[in-house]
């Protein structure tokens, strides 16, 4: 890979891994190391001939391991993942939120970080509960809980802040 | 699905709105650069004696009795065979979990500094270059798929 073609290679896949560590770990510094490191990984692996699509992918899923790894590391997975104390949340629907990227993500940094990180990787990383199980070592149907639980605070904060 | 998540789910990319630190851009490079400067220390000196006794090795050895291969369905050309092989090593890292010992064995076992394709002589044919990698790419794998069993 020449310098031209590293650079290239940054600004195509550097935004969107960016924007996932920092969902996920809250931190920018740390979120530029992980995107960092994410990158130096690929191509220090070589991994050269993969198509576009299959590149973004390997990336994708290796800086949400990365950032979850990072969480465990700061131990704040005891938060986030693993003694996580679920407050009891009526379910309610959104239907009556104004909805707008921003005040969606705004109302996501205000969650508490186990119900913004499921909500992040089932809403917008499109990862499946079975992919995010093993990568948490979370069971399915805790998952499911939290992710149903955190929807339904996501719609309140959102009202909340309507007001 | 109500109709929050499903705006959200159809707005995914808008939520990549934040930029990368200022000179995160020459940061990255920088780390390029090294990472350059020792491949090409390592191809220098390194490399060339290693890469001959391997290939000696992988040359020499009877072909193994393999009773599954790995590779079967991978498109026969050195990039069909790495290919399979790095998609592979991504399930098996998806598979492997968060347990931190397993990611370590794993890293351990199927990371290349430098992938053998890249070091292989030009003097050998495609179909030599193939029949090398497959063999050295199913040994890698036996290992992961031992791993995780």
């Amino acid at each position: 890979m020449t310098r031209q073609e590293a650079t290239a290679f940054y600004r195509t896949h550097s935004k969107a891994i960016y924007n996932t560590a920092l969902r996920i770990v809250r931190d920018s510094a740390e979120a530029e190391e992980i995107m960092q490191d994410t990158l130096m990984r690929y191509i220090d692996r070589g991994v050269r001939s993969a198509t576009p699509a299959q590149a973004a992918s390997w990336l994708r899923t290796t800086c949400i391991r990365m950032s979850i790894d990072a969480l465990r590391r700061r131990n704040r997975a005891a938060d986030a993942l693993e003694g996580l104390t679920v407050d009891e949340v009526e379910e309610e629907e959104a239907e009556a939120v104004t909805m707008d990227v921003m005040s969606i993500r705004a109302a996501m940094e205000r969650l508490p970080h186990p119900y913004a990180l499921i909500l992040d990787l089932v809403l917008i990383e499109g990862m499946d509960y079975s992919g995010i199980a093993r990568l948490t070592g979370q069971k399915e149907v805790t998952l499911r809980s939290w992710f149903s639980r955190g929807r339904a605070k996501l719609a309140k904060e959102l009202k909340t802040s309507m007001i | 699905m109500n109709s929050l998540e499903e705006y959200i789910r159809n707005n995914a990319a808008g939520f990549d709105t934040e930029l990368p630190p200022e000179g995160a851009e020459d940061r990255f490079l920088g780390k390029w650069e090294v990472v350059g400067r020792r491949r090409v220390r390592i191809f220098r000196t390194v490399l060339p004696a290693a890469a001959a006794a391997a290939l000696a090795v992988l040359l020499l050895l009877p072909k193994a009795d393999r009773s599954r291969d790995w590779l079967r369905g991978a498109e026969n050309t050195p990039e069909g065979i790495y290919r399979s092989y790095i998609a592979q090593v991504t399930k098996a890292w998806e598979k492997a979990g968060p347990d931190e010992s397993r990611s370590q064995q794993l890293l351990g076992l199927t990371d290349e500094a430098i992938p053998l394709a890249d070091q292989l002589p030009d003097e050998l044919s495609e179909a030599e270059k193939t029949a090398i990698l497959r063999e050295h790419y199913n040994a890698l794998l036996d290992g992961v798929h031992l791993l995780l069993k």
